[in-house]
């Protein structure tokens, strides 16, 4: 009876385990981009920087209302989607900026940091991939 | 063409011949649709009075946002709202047209036509969704004789762990007009009502800023000339006459050698911050100087507000205390101007007693302070609703109020009532 409770608590935690790996999201970017510290990705996706080590960077972002992107908003920016869209309302109608692109997948995600030079973006952690440039992992 | 423009244009120019144009165009708009009712019969800012009016906030705006490449984008903003130079008529204005070039960083440089920087909210202060107030207090907003502008605005931005200080300058012209309120008709000379004088105002300030998470801090010196397009002068100060022991009178004859210039300097210091308090609760503080150093017309004043919200859920309640007031001895001008009358028996008497009224109403005067309490309520994510009720005291006088004909407008409350519908798409 005990070694079926214990077998149980360690079937539970791994799903445990595995669901938070699932729900963690990793800043991916284009292969000529370096490694960033989280104050530099936030910077990018509140467009108070437009580049890195001189190279020009482009963010996208996960389509609104994705696990990924309000995951991304939280553990980034510390934004809800609502913050978020007041923040790059007020910069828009101020005049400083539009917000980033969404991209509707991540595998668009995926495809436009390894074409854009530049190029940056956030997907799931269990959607990693040997060939991506992994920039961050929050 | 100006300077200005022939550079906006050369710039287009380069940057499309330069530029695989694979150009990123973003549309967006805002608006508000804002009634507004005061309990007097006399119109205040305008439009307000106690048949209510749709006309002081109501407008819409459209924006375009062309996006060239990480460097160089263009904005083009319009917008349909009451005209600057008439008070029955709704025009559409071409708000923003500007070209932006950011070439690293740290550096932003737009030339065409923006908005003055220096308060905090005059970039925006058309778009009622970014803030909470049912319109930003006139006792500061209204210190600013345009806050449009065409030329050339840098800025540079020293990044610091968790804020940004910058750094912003800007030079730049706009044609715009400048209101008052006659009180009475001097038959050949003026008429009573809403007077618009067109000036041509050049701009010319820099802004020093640290924002450091959501809060902001704001110092900027703002100097606009203003020089009249009817071929007019400024009168510096009217000149006091005796025409006999026991008598005297201000007087605007030509013949009496009134000091006057062509281009009346403004200078005005500007400190702001908006800053975030505990339990939620947002604290704002704007406060602005004028001052014209060959002039003793109300305009030299200075005025300021005091304001606290809170966010709860959907609403937004928020308190704010606002005043604006001319120096004293404007205040003293305006009351011995209202105050002078000639004899009957003085030749030109009624011409006389007339015309020290109407430099009462030329001369400016402002002596006002508001109490305002409201909230904002977020419907959606793109539209909010906002509630106020603001009580303005008006002290000698002020002109942000149409004063009827024959009387004065000093002792007494104004209070106002707003509702509105603003939204973003």
């Amino acid at each position: 009876m005990d070694n079926r409770l214990i077998l149980l608590a360690l079937l539970l935690f791994s799903c445990a385990v595995s669901q938070s790996s699932a729900e963690n999201i990793i800043v991916i970017g284009n292969p000529t981009l370096p490694k960033l510290d989280r104050v530099t990705v936030e910077k990018l996706f509140t467009g108070r920087i437009i580049e890195v080590n001189g190279q020009p960077a482009t963010v996208v972002n996960a389509a609104p209302g994705t696990l990924e992107r309000k995951q991304f908003l939280a553990t980034i920016l510390a934004k809800d989607e609502d913050q978020y869209l007041a923040y790059w309302t007020v910069r828009r109608f101020i005049g400083k900026g539009t917000p980033p692109k969404d991209c509707a997948s991540s595998r668009e995600i995926i495809e436009f940091v390894k074409s854009q030079p530049g190029g940056i973006g956030y997907i799931r952690a269990n959607e990693r991939t040997p060939e991506l440039n992994v920039l961050m992992e929050p | 063409m100006r300077l200005y423009s022939r550079c906006v244009w050369a710039a287009l120019l380069s940057v499309g011949l330069n530029t695989a144009l694979a150009v990123d165009y973003s549309w967006s708009g805002y608006g508000t649709i804002g009634y507004v009712r005061s309990d007097q019969p006399y119109n205040t800012q305008r439009f307000i009075n106690n048949r209510g009016t749709l006309a002081r906030d109501s407008l819409l705006g459209l924006q375009l946002d062309a996006k060239f490449n990480s460097h160089w984008s263009a904005t083009v903003q319009g917008q349909m709202s009451p005209a600057d130079d008439d008070d029955n008529l709704w025009t559409p204005k071409l708000s923003w047209a500007f070209l932006s070039w950011r070439p690293t960083n740290d550096w932003l440089i737009r030339v065409g036509k923006s908005r003055l920087l220096g308060y905090l909210n005059s970039e925006n202060i058309d778009v009622g969704w970014t803030f909470d107030y049912a319109r930003l207090p006139i006792e500061v907003y209204s210190t600013a004789p345009s806050v449009d502008f065409t030329g050339i605005s840098i800025s540079k931005t020293w990044e610091q762990w968790e804020g940004d200080l910058s750094l912003e300058v800007f030079w730049g012209s706009t044609d715009t007009a400048a209101r008052y309120s006659v009180r009475n008709t001097i038959p050949g000379y003026i008429d009573s009502g809403p007077l618009f004088i067109p000036i041509q105002m050049e701009a010319k300030g820099i802004v020093l800023s640290y924002q450091r998470l959501d809060n902001l801090y704001r110092i900027s010196f703002y100097r606009p000339s203003a020089e009249r397009n009817d071929g007019g002068e400024w009168v510096d100060r009217p000149v006091l006459v005796n025409p006999m022991p026991g008598i005297s009178y201000y007087s605007f004859l030509p013949e009496t050698q009134l000091p006057q210039r062509s281009r009346q300097d403004i200078s005005t210091i500007f400190v702001g911050a908006d800053i975030g308090l505990s339990h939620n609760i947002r604290l704002a503080t704007e406060y602005a100087k004028r001052s014209v150093k060959e002039a003793s017309g109300g305009v030299n004043s200075s005025g300021g507000y005091v304001s606290l919200r809170r966010q709860t859920g959907r609403w937004t309640p928020y308190l704010y205390y606002a005043w604006l007031r001319s120096e004293d001895a404007a205040l003293d001008l305006n009351r011995a101007l209202n105050q002078t009358s000639v004899p009957a028996w003085i030749p030109n008497a009624p011409l006389i007693n007339a015309s020290q009224h109407a430099a009462a109403d030329l001369f400016l005067a402002y002596d006002q302070q508001t109490w305002a309490l409201g909230a904002s309520y977020v419907l959606t994510s793109k539209s909010k609703l906002k509630l106020e009720w603001a009580r303005t005291y008006i002290g000698v006088g002020s002109n942000l109020v149409d004063a009827p004909p024959d009387s004065e407008i000093s002792d007494q409350v104004i209070n106002l009532f707003s509702l509105s519908y603003n939204f973003i798409f």
